[in-house]
């Protein structure tokens, strides 16, 4: 993974002295509550409902064991001892103490990680499909672009005040697993007819009060030419984008607003009249952030592994974690090892600071010392030989991290909601230990199938609920919390934005209203048919009948 | 409203003309820019310096012509968390090379001063209110607290921040460090 320079260290040192200053200055009222908001947000420091939270970055979700074990010191030293995985790949402290920040940052600082641009209308921290580098069918690794991205756009000069928010996704896979049609820009690395690796930039996706897949704006883009054809994306949103009214700031509402045809011709002549070469980054710089994420050097091992087999035919509940939890890696004799974060009735994404220490633990074991943290609130262990699944599976049982239900009904994405959030309309966290408590049998689950449930507090859709198979709304109505059911989103390649049902639910109701929508499915469902294409063959009728027809 | 330059406030003797007043015969003056485009040639038949004040949404292509010949623009900042400013100030150097004096005027903050300087700013002119709760010393610690950064500047300034690029490619023509394996 890549490792810090003097200078990315410098950089990252300076930060946290330079928000020591900043928090002296608002203490002593230079800097008003207004003006230091930004500066805190941008240092990944909200102030919420009871505390303070800290957001800390994971870039593209890559994490070291060294990195994991400082998270779980800070959780025990300065927080309640644990955290909170992110759906955009980062980790929240929920409640810090805003005299603390300044030394968690320095501790952060000492293992190559930042709160940096966490929050903020700036471009945020940058995403990636969380099997980079290790899955089957990839044309390059997406963490060196995101990688160059993550430098270029910190402390950006020009793009630090933006109209709003600006995230950023990149894959290099055909399977979408970071969800790049409901980013700003989502950027799909690929080859082109004659053979040149370059990408295909997707722009004004997003998901919140409107929610828009995004649409293809460069169908090919040279690799060499990424930052400045970015760089006119961003000077277009930035001289253009809305400042008028929030909800309408994100670059998705411009492209609606101005059309696509319109705002790709404005990119490519903002494009087309900037020193391109002067801004594009020198090839050695990127050959030297490239050669980080080379290849570990393997073992040569049989694509089985006969002591796992036997071990899974004589011990059903490995057999069944191996069916759910594993995934294809592109080197015969390897695994890729998903950790549900989703205990069944537990809080989606929290991990206590005893299991921080377990996972890097487990990861120095049997993974090269490296995990990845999934948009899926989950986490990934890139390189586990097949010989050492049973011995890891026994270390994750120990640890309460052995759930079996990736990718099933109950490994459902969750945002904190009203237990944490401010900005929260409704709670999602104890929606998501109903559900997943009425789902727990583990029979059941399979029968069921692929299922995502995605749950989000407030419009501000954290949890993704419009992309979910069946998405959850909460909402308020007269101080009375009630939830909002949308069903057929997809945030994969086949993206789509799910379709109110009707009505929404009580908290009390809501669990239940989820149970209507799969007995649907389980009697309607052709054989071999997942939910999600179920739903596309059917449409919502035979859903919403169930529903809200009288019975 | 106090100009601040190389970290600290400066004195400088341009009046601001207001909107609607005529342009005095001689001294240095800004003009907002909507007066500039309607004195077309007369606001250069004068004696003394032309600044033009431009709003931060400015359409650059009306002045392009006459750009050669104004000795200081002014960039509307409206409020701080307004970065519309920034973009423009690239533009005017970076796509019509415009190589006058460039300031940022309006409600900034210290944290600013280096972004404003990497986008081409020559200096920060700021309202008094602002100035009076951030001193010169606020001014002066946050532009001394960041000195590295990853994107192309312009031109160099003492005590500009270092690209890190730069430093990078300096220190690739020694022998080439040995990169540790992934993992
Ligand atoms: S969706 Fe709303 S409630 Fe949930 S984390 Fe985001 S802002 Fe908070």
């Amino acid at each position: 993974m890549y490792r810090y320079d003097q200078f990315d260290q410098k950089i990252v040192a300076e930060r946290s002295g330079q928000f020591r200053a900043q928090v002296a200055r608002r203490l002593s009222g230079a800097l008003t509550e207004d003006e230091f908001k930004p500066l805190r947000l941008m240092n990944g420091l909200y102030l919420q409902l009871h505390a303070y939270m800290l957001r800390v970055a994971i870039p593209y979700g890559t994490l070291s064991s060294r990195q994991m074990r400082k998270l779980a010191h800070i959780a025990d030293k300065y927080d309640r001892g644990f955290g909170h995985f992110t759906t955009r790949q980062n980790l929240q402290f929920n409640w810090p103490k805003l005299k603390d920040v300044p030394d968690i940052l320095d501790e952060l600082a000492e293992v190559e990680m930042h709160a940096i641009q966490t929050s903020g209308n700036c471009i945020r921290n940058v995403t990636a499909d969380h099997y980079a580098g290790v899955a089957t069918a990839e044309i390059e690794d997406p963490r060196p672009t995101a990688e160059l991205l993550r430098q270029w756009s910190t402390f950006h000069p020009e793009f630090t005040y933006l109209p709003r928010k600006f995230k950023i996704a990149v894959t290099g896979a055909d399977d979408d697993r970071a969800a790049i049609m409901v980013h700003d820009i989502g950027l799909k690395i690929i080859r082109n007819d004659r053979g040149e690796v370059g990408y295909r930039v997707i722009l004004g996706g997003g998901l919140g009060r409107t929610p828009f897949v995004g649409r293809i704006v460069r169908d090919f883009l040279p690799k060499a030419e990424l930052l400045p054809y970015i760089e006119a994306i961003m000077r277009v949103y930035n001289t253009h984008g809305r400042r008028d009214n929030k909800y309408k700031a994100r670059i998705k509402i411009l492209v609606h607003e101005t059309g696509l045809e319109d705002l790709r011709a404005e990119i490519e002549a903002e494009f087309a009249r900037n020193d391109i070469a002067a801004i594009a980054a020198d090839a050695d710089e990127v050959a030297r952030i490239e050669a980080y994420f080379a290849a570990p050097s393997y073992e040569t091992l049989p694509q089985l592994s006969k002591s796992f087999e036997i071990a899974k035919a004589n011990n059903e509940a490995l057999g069944r974690w191996a069916e759910t939890n594993l995934a294809d890696h592109k080197i015969p004799g390897y695994s890729i090892v998903n950790i549900s974060i989703k205990p069944v009735g537990g809080v989606p994404g929290d991990v206590t600071s005893a299991q921080m220490i377990a996972l890097a633990d487990l990861a120095e074991r049997y993974s090269l010392s490296e995990l990845r943290i999934t948009h899926r609130q989950n986490v990934v262990l890139p390189y586990v030989r097949k010989n050492d699944l049973e011995a890891l599976w026994q270390g994750l049982v120990g640890a309460g991290l052995a759930t079996d239900n990736i990718g099933l009904v109950t490994d459902i994405i969750a945002c904190p909601g009203m237990d944490y959030c401010a900005l929260a309309t409704a709670r999602s966290i104890p929606v998501a230990q109903k559900i997943s408590t009425t789902f727990a049998d583990p029979a059941l689950q399979r029968d069921i199938g692929p299922l995502d449930i995605k749950i989000s507090g407030c419009i501000n859709a954290c949890g993704h609920h419009h992309v979910g198979h069946i998405g959850i709304l909460g909402l308020e109505k007269r101080g009375e919390e009630y939830y909002q059911i949308t069903l057929g989103g997809d945030a994969t390649e086949t993206a789509a934005i799910g379709e109110i049902t009707g009505p929404g639910f009580s908290e009390d109701e809501v669990a239940d209203a989820v149970s209507r929508i799969i007995d649907t499915y389980l009697e309607t469902r052709n054989s071999g048919e997942s939910f999600i294409e179920a739903y596309r063959r059917m449409g919502p009728s035979p859903f919403k009948e169930a529903l809200y027809a009288p019975h | 409203m106090p100009l601040i330059k190389n970290g600290a406030v400066q004195v400088h003797d341009w009046v601001f003309v207001p909107k609607g007043a005529g342009l005095p015969s001689d001294g240095n003056a800004v003009v907002d820019f909507f007066t500039v485009i309607e004195a077309g040639e007369a606001a250069f038949r004068r004696d003394g310096g032309i600044g033009v004040a431009l709003p931060n949404d400015a359409d650059l292509g009306l002045i392009a012509a006459r750009l050669g010949r104004i000795d200081l623009i002014t960039i509307d900042f409206p409020g701080f968390a307004d970065g519309r400013g920034f973009s423009l100030a690239r533009e005017l150097r970076h796509v019509y090379r415009y190589e006058g004096e460039l300031w940022a005027s309006g409600h900034l903050i210290p944290d600013q001063y280096i972004f404003t300087r990497q986008c081409g700013f020559d200096a920060v002119h700021v309202d008094e209110v602002y100035f009076t709760r951030q001193s010169e010393a606020d001014w002066r610690q946050a532009a001394a607290s960041l000195n590295l950064r990853y994107q192309l500047s312009h031109g160099d300034y003492e005590g500009a921040p270092q690209s890190i690029l730069a430093l990078r490619k300096a220190a690739r023509s020694k022998p080439a460090p040995t990169i540790p394996a992934a993992g």
